[in-house]
């Protein structure tokens, strides 16, 4: 069998470099994509040094069109994607009220219309193969609800039930859509946030029964077994990564 | 060579290993390298065939009888596979007692066998296996449930309300050994066919409707996530209910 071939948004750093750096580990061949192409291009030789295979692309989640033409730059250069891991994501943290209409938008455009611009992209292509398999980053905010992070939670549970349907209507194209939800993950998107939050890691590490924050592996280890051919009868669901903090 | 599997000289206890999704699981568990501690309660021959199969994939195997509803029973098979293997690195229950009608089909105290073996019995499971578990300071703990204890069943009324309280005392019980690093989690089963569901094909036609991925599951189905779960990769992952189920219901 050919390598298969995954795209992951945000990958230049955080869970989103881990992923790519598992996913290559495991000889796929990664599409890295990102805001950030700098980044982008330290993750691809992060594994390019470790004998994986990966190009790096531009990737604005939230602008339809730079999708669509980061999708055409992967696949001439790869050929098609079996795999999409919607990975990018943002938040800043505040109580709701404080909020304002411009941080709404940014929220939502990241994290919950980004994931349906690629969907729109590489569906298609998926459909066309019949076979996919789709990972999302949700977050338990979006399961349980997160003082301080309204919009996002909301976006995030925007992202379970997006993927619920999905689940349905790609199923018979042998197209498999889950979710992965992080707990509070030791990331530079939580260390911005522990800049404007003292105490906040201390504050959750007590509570979480591991006593520790997630490190991106954990996360990514969940992601590629939702991704491998392990998981094919697994579809619609959110598989929890949280070191016991929430169990819903 | 240094053995890399991932269950490499660790001992796992698979409840009803005989046959069907137990020996599935306990095969895989087997080809990651694990010492397997196959239990059954009443398929003797099956178990033993099983087990003669584990042997030839070169690790270790021990069959063990019990009824995991009567602690005692319980406690012996500890004491065996002590004896046999050393520490017991994981269980996974997947041992059930089902009937399938609705409550007032059952005879008076008739739900109380089930309840017996599909709660009971995961407490009888942790409270015999875990205290080593937490001791060493790792280990798993994984029960198998079906998606009825998450979403109803009319004709699995007894069951999956005792199942419903597995996956609650589940929880419980990783908030409780968190900080001993042993993980516990329950994996939620669609309807898997092997072969007996006695159904003509309308009503399976009318049954796979329900399933989006257009099949029932196979027993080969459930091993990936337990073999996900028995590993270190998933060493964050506590108190976590997951469903495998073609798709059929998408809860939380
Ligand atoms: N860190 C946590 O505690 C935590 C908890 C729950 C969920 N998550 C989720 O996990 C995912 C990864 O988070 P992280 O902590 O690694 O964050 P991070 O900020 O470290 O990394 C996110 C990446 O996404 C990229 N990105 C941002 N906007 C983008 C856009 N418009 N288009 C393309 N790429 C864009 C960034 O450049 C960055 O490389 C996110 O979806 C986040 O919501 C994180």
């Amino acid at each position: 069998m050919s390598k298969q071939i995954a795209f992951v948004t945000g990958a230049g750093r955080g869970i989103g470099r881990q992923i790519a750096l598992t996913l290559a580990a495991k000889d796929m061949v990664v599409a890295v994509s990102d805001l950030n192409i700098g980044n982008a291009e330290e993750t691809v030789s992060l594994i390019n040094e470790s004998g994986g295979k990966a190009i790096s692309v531009y990737c604005d989640v939230t602008q339809l069109a730079s999708v669509e033409e980061a999708v055409q730059a992967a696949t001439s250069q790869l050929g098609s994607i079996d795999i999409l891991i919607n990975n990018a994501g943002w938040d800043k943290v505040e109580p709701f009220l404080k909020s304002e209409p411009d941080t709404w938008d940014r929220i939502i455009n990241i994290n919950l219309m980004g994931q349906i611009h690629t969907c729109k992209a590489i569906l298609p292509l998926m459909i066309e193969q019949g076979y996919g398999k789709i990972v999302n980053i949700a977050s338990d905010s979006g399961r349980v609800g997160s003082s301080g992070e309204a919009v996002y939670s909301a976006a995030k549970g925007g992202v379970i039930a997006f993927t619920k349907t999905l689940a349905r209507e790609m199923a018979r194209h042998k197209i498999n859509v889950n979710c992965v939800s992080p707990g509070p993950a030791d990331t530079p998107l939580f260390k911005e946030i522990g800049e404007y939050n003292a105490g906040i890691a201390e504050a959750l590490i007590k509570a979480i029964p591991f006593r520790r924050l997630a490190q991106p592996e954990d996360i990514a280890n969940a992601v590629a077994f939702l991704a491998s051919e392990e998981a094919n009868y697994i579809t619609g669901q959110t598989l929890s990564v949280n070191g016991g903090l929430q169990m819903v | 060579m240094e053995d890399s599997r991932t269950l490499s000289g660790k001992t796992i206890l698979v409840t009803g290993g005989a046959d069907r999704i137990g020996k599935a699981i306990a095969i895989s568990a087997a080809k990651n390298g694990a010492n397997i501690a196959l239990h059954y309660h009443r398929s003797k021959e099956e178990a033993l065939q099983t087990t003669q199969e584990i042997a030839t994939l070169g690790c270790r195997v021990l069959a063990i009888q019990g009824d995991i509803s009567d602690l005692e029973q319980v406690e012996r098979m500890r004491d065996k596979i002590q004896t046999e293997f050393g520490d017991l690195y994981g269980v996974v229950n997947n041992a059930g007692y089902v009937q399938m009608k609705p409550l007032f089909q059952y005879a008076k105290d008739e739900w109380k066998k089930e309840i017996d073996v599909c709660l009971n019995g995961v407490i009888n499971l942790a409270y015999t296996f875990i205290p080593h578990m937490k001791e060493k300071g790792e280990g798993k703990f994984i029960s198998i449930v079906g998606d009825s204890a998450r979403m109803g069943n009319r004709n699995l009324i007894i069951s999956a309300a005792a199942r419903n309280g597995v996956i609650s005392f589940i929880k419980s019980l990783a908030l409780e050994v968190g900080q001993n690093q042993v993980q516990c989690n329950t994996v939620s089963l669609g309807l898997i066919d092997q072969g007996d569901l006695g159904m003509n094909e309308e009503r399976m036609k009318k049954l796979i409707k329900n399933y989006p991925l257009n099949r029932l599951g196979r027993a080969d189905d459930i091993v990936g996530i337990i073999d996900f779960l028995l590993s270190g990769n998933a060493d964050w992952i506590t108190g976590q209910v997951i469903s495998v189920n073609g798709g059929s219901g998408m809860i939380g």
